[in-house]
């Protein structure tokens, strides 16, 4: 059905774009074969939006009166997507409802829609992983979050990537970064970050995150970049708002290192960082349009502004993206529904979104506001840059400022909401209260029943003061999301006198000088490597061990070696000798323990273990690399000249060593023979060597 | 059954076709009004080919249906409105017509008279009584089979015209344009100036001075000048700023334009209302060329509810964000040219004073269907 629907919507689309020759306006059918897929990652893993979330997901959180999912749909429908996959996580029969019921899933949207449940995962890598597993993605795919809006006309970022890709199969993702001056409002400040980008090529060599509450004063690059790419530029001026192009190879690889959660912070930190997967990652840098994400109230705030403000444009509330909206645009950016009730004596100033059925009563000034759908507002309430949704009653004389006011929630007369207030659903205020501006009320209870607080909502009130749980836990990574994500924070001036923000801008004031431009090859010191280097000796022979004591899967064993060699960033070298300690430790374990003769015990633990070499041996050079090292390995063991003989004899049957890398280490490698011991363990060997040539001579004469 | 079935299935299928569209023209997806224009022609055309009816007065309400649908998606995009309202007139028309010469009392009037003076008459007077005629009449045996092909060869006839609009006006540039003349262009948008001014490159020498209409037409400006300038035009763009100190040396002022209204007053492109009065100040004539496509049944009694806001980010940098956080940004597309400031229309009827401009209105629509 799914398939046939879109079909039908891609046709009529190309024929309509016929008709009016435009450029854009159908374009999927200048690449018809190459359908562009889409998946929309609706959960956010994150609690900032708490607790409005306990309750809705995020990606249906109202902003400027119509969902955020909307606006990700649009953009996906502007970009010419023609299949969407929503994972939906949190709250996802609210979000599979919610798309059902929407006019996506009707036989005129521009792509097909499907939502596919992941319910345990917990991070975008689990979500990727999923994906991988249930084999959903055919072919390169636009990774989005739910809760984006751009108006980024796609098809050149789209060419620019496939161009890429038919150069060079390992260019496997493309993000699409908007440049913003650092203090812009629409960046969150949480999550900032650097970008090193080579000049010409835009391939982004280095990624790294700023923490803005650890005083990063230097980040360190591999001196190895600076041979590679003759212009760098170090850029902190983007808007990263996780739009990203992706190939296959992207969930594939999250899955193949199960310890990548986060898109950026953990994938591409670790692509870049890891020399040996080859991959490479560009970046597309938007001059002209907009692209933005809601990650936090902060950016919920400058988002609803942008789009208020017509940044948008064309997705801006009088383009009335839901069916039954009605918003008009009135001078000095105001947007009215019908069927709105306004006293002749209450003032709406600019920059204010009012939905249908809203009344608004005498005496009433209301700036910079979004008030949404069947909203009662008294006499002589003062609302100033707030976000109130559908259904909120405010009483007379009320003030609100700079705070989220949900649904269904009513503020009592004469009541004060502080800037950075979160009032949630259905919560009462009581007449008279003052509600702090580091408040979030709610009354959405937990596990356990609480008591009202009183304190907090009034006598009459309902709610409860909202605490995070992972408060006690993280505190200082809380308080650094909080202090940044705050819906407040955009609001008060930057030269706020407030401590613990111009600490942060004193910090990235140091990063502005922007586009400083490296060429010459900096010294950074290497450090720690050789440390670095003996813990990986030590976990991938305990990995090893572990796994031929458990007898696990053969895959699974290579898999979390290769895990930790990309963790660690070894070598292969390093990884054959860690395994080849911990097998020749288990065969002379065998040995020594009388359960096996030598020969036996080889065999046994070879044939079951050998082919996890496969994936560490590649050529000649690994070969005698890898005879060396079980040679050096021999001489440590009881009975080492034997395990010697059957291990060669053994992985010279299973093809992993052929005959000509042993003839050259034999004869020719000068280290084979450099101490005694190495000698000694090597004395059973010539027989098997005589055996090997005749048996070569005998099947040669035959 | 089956036939039922397939007849559901391809209203569906019309629907989807309808919501399609509307999200295109929401998306700015379609945009322009003479891409507007064709688009709701065609779908107008399938419409009407699928629909089903008994009295004409069924057919009438759907596309006024129809047409509130397309028309509140994108209120400021006055040429979807105005081909509805053609299509409208033009089955009013069929079925009068098969009704005046199928019952002989309705023809007493009306074929002597010329059509525009019929329009007229059916208005003030015997408007409200064809009107219940035509209910009455329903009975009027088989008339839609009749009609269908009609109509539908009517807006075959509609898009022909569309199609053909530039060429009509462009022909008409030879009596507009002297030898050695200097003329002024501030909408460089326009498709129907370039035609009007390429094709009479043909027959004269003349010079162009482009107005760059920053912001949104920059891009637009230098495309548009390097075309004249291919064609052998001798071609200058200038900034907005320079309009006034060289209207003195300018002959005439050519305007492609966005909309017409009834009373002769223009929506085109922002900037263009300044540059009208500084040649009204220097006395150069000032015209404007239009496809009828564009003339809408509308006045502009709320000026501010026909301009479209564009986006601000043409205006200022979005990267600037201390900008950004502080200062109110609006960006009209367009501006409204009142008709004391333009001299002529040329539309592919020919040319007009703006003040004759609801004649042309009164003569392509019918006045019940301004409201749709």
């Amino acid at each position: 059905m799914g398939p046939k629907k879109g079909g039908q919507a891609g046709g009529n689309k190309a024929k309509v774009g016929k008709q009016t020759a435009q450029q854009n306006a159908a374009p999927e059918e200048t690449d018809q074969d190459e359908r562009l897929q889409a998946i929309v990652l609706s959960d956010s893993y994150q609690t900032r939006f708490q607790p409005l979330t306990l309750e809705t997901p995020r990606c249906l959180l109202p902003l400027c009166n119509t969902p955020l999912l909307e606006y990700t749909f649009e953009f996906l429908a502007l970009a010419g997507v023609s299949e969407v996959i929503v994972v939906c996580c949190a709250h996802a029969d609210q979000i599979q409802e919610y798309i059902a019921n929407s006019r996506w899933s009707n036989p005129s949207s521009p792509f097909t829609i499907e939502t596919v449940l992941s319910p345990e995962s917990v991070s975008v890598g689990d979500a990727m992983r999923d994906l991988d597993a249930k084999g959903l993605i055919t072919s390169d795919f636009l990774l989005v979050s739910g809760d984006i809006v751009c108006n980024v006309p796609f098809d050149k970022v789209l060419a620019d990537h496939r161009q890429r890709r038919a150069k060079d199969k390992n260019a496997i993702m493309t993000m699409v970064l908007r440049e913003a001056s650092p203090f812009h409002r629409t960046r969150a400040r949480a999550e900032s970050a650097i970008f090193v980008l080579d000049e010409q090529t835009n391939q982004c060599v280095h990624y790294e995150e700023i923490k803005t509450r650890k005083h990063m004063k230097q980040i360190s690059l591999d001196p190895e970049i600076f041979n590679k790419h003759t212009d760098l530029a170090i850029r902190n001026d983007f808007i990263d708002c996780h739009i990203d192009i992706c190939s296959p190879d992207v969930p594939a690889l999250f899955t193949e290192n199960f310890d990548y959660n986060h898109i950026r912070k953990d994938f591409v930190h670790g692509i870049l960082t890891s020399d040996l997967l080859g991959k490479t990652i560009f970046a597309h840098i938007v001059t002209d349009n907009y692209a933005a994400r809601v990650r936090s109230l902060q950016t919920y705030d400058a988002v609803s502004k942008d789009v208020i403000s017509r940044w948008t444009y064309p997705i801006t509330p009088d383009s009335n993206l839901l069916a039954d909206q009605t918003f008009q645009y009135q001078r000095g950016h105001i947007y009215k529904e019908d069927g709105i009730v306004l006293a002749r004596s209450c003032r709406i100033n600019s920059c204010t979104v009012v939905g249908a059925g809203t009344a608004v009563d005498d005496g009433t000034v209301i700036t910079g506001s979004v008030i949404g759908r069947r909203c009662k507002i008294g006499k002589n309430v003062s609302i100033r840059s707030a976000y109130i949704w559908d259904d909120v009653t405010i009483e007379d004389d009320a003030i609100i400022e700079s705070a989220i006011i949900a649904n269904g929630a009513v503020i009592g007369a004469s009541s004060h909401v502080a800037p950075g207030a979160i009032v949630s659903y259905n919560v009462k205020i009581d007449t008279n209260i003052i509600v702090d501006g580091n408040k979030r009320l709610t009354k959405y209870l937990g596990e356990e029943d609480k008591k009202l607080d009183t304190d907090a909502v009034g006598e009459d009130g309902d709610g409860y003061v909202y605490e995070d749980a992972s408060e006690a836990e993280e505190d200082d990574d809380y308080e650094e999301i909080v202090n940044s994500s705050g819906l407040v924070y955009n609001m008060a001036s930057l030269n706020a006198s407030d401590t613990s923000f111009s600490t942060v801008s004193a910090d990235q004031a140091h990063r502005k000088s922007r586009r400083r431009r490296v060429s010459t090859a900096s010294n950074n010191t290497i450090a720690s490597e050789d440390s670095d280097e003996e813990s990986f000796l030590r976990e991938a022979q305990a990995s090893v061990e572990r796994a031929v004591a458990e007898n696990h899967d053969l895959d699974i064993a290579a898999l979390e070696l290769s895990t930790l060699r990309m963790a660690k960033n070894a070598q292969f070298h390093e990884v054959r000798a860690a395994t080849i300690a911990a097998l020749i430790g288990r065969i002379s374990h065998l040995i020594n323990s009388n359960t096996l003769k030598a020969r036996a015990a080889v065999e046994s633990v070879l044939n079951r273990w050998g082919p996890l070499f496969r994936r560490q041996v590649f050529d000649q050079a690994d070969q005698i690399d890898f005879l060396l090292l079980i040679q050096r390995d021999c001489t440590r063991r009881m009975q080492g000249s034997s395990i010697l003989l059957h291990a060669i004899n053994c992985l010279y049957d299973q093809d992993i060593l052929e005959e000509e890398a042993i003839l050259t280490w034999w004869y020719q490698d000068p280290q084979r023979k450099e101490d005694a011991d190495m000698v000694k363990v090597g004395e059973l060997v010539p027989r098997w060597l005589d055996w090997l040539t005749t048996a070569e001579e005998e099947s040669d004469s035959e | 059954m089956l036939a039922a079935g397939a007849h559901i299935s391809k209203e569906k299928d019309l629907n989807a076709h309808i919501e399609a569209f509307v999200a295109q023209i929401k998306r700015r997806q379609i945009q322009g009004s003479y891409n507007v224009a064709l688009a709701t022609s065609q779908l107008l055309l399938r419409v009407v080919s699928a629909a089903r009816w008994t009295q004409i007065d069924q057919l009438v309400t759907q596309i006024k249906v129809l047409g509130k649908r397309l028309q509140s998606a994108q209120p400021r995009e006055l040429a979807c409105g105005n081909i509805i309202r053609r299509v409208l007139a033009l089955i009013r028309e069929e079925s009068e017509d098969t009704n005046d010469s199928e019952s002989g009392d309705g023809a007493i009037n009306s074929p002597l008279i010329t059509s525009m003076f019929s329009l007229l008459s059916t208005n003030d007077e015997c408007g409200p009584n064809r009107q219940s005629q035509s209910l009455s009449d329903g009975t009027g045996r088989s008339i839609k089979k009749d009609l269908k092909p009609y109509i539908i060869e009517g807006i075959q006839e509609l898009i022909d015209e569309l199609k053909s609009i530039d060429e009509s006006i462009a022909s008409m540039g030879v009596e507009m344009i002297h030898e050695n003349e200097t003329i002024l262009t501030p909408t460089p948008n326009s498709r129907t100036v370039l035609k009007f001014l390429l094709r009479t490159a043909q027959k004269r020498k003349f010079t162009v001075l482009v107005v760059e209409v920053f912001p949104n037409d920059v891009e637009k400006t230098h495309e548009f000048a390097l075309k004249l300038a291919e064609a052998g035009i001798e071609t200058t763009v200038i900034t907005d700023a320079m309009v006034y100190s060289i209207m003195g040396r300018v002959g005439k002022v050519i305007l492609g334009t966005h909309a017409v209204l009834a009373n002769g007053g223009l929506l085109a492109s922002a900037g263009a209302a300044m540059i009208c009065q500084c040649a009204n100040v220097h006395r150069t004539p000032v015209v404007v060329c239009t496809g009828l496509y564009k003339l809408s049944p509308m006045y502009p009694f709320d000026i501010e509810s026909l301009i479209e806001v564009g986006d601000t980010g043409k205006v200022l940098e979005f990267e600037d964000g201390s900008l950004v956080d502080k200062v109110n940004v609006v960006n009209p597309l367009y501006d409204y040219v009142p008709p004391e400031s333009v001299d002529l229309c040329i539309t592919n009827m020919g040319g007009y004073s703006p003040n004759f401009m609801y004649r042309l209105v009164l003569d392509h629509y019918r006045q019940e269907d301004t409201t749709l």
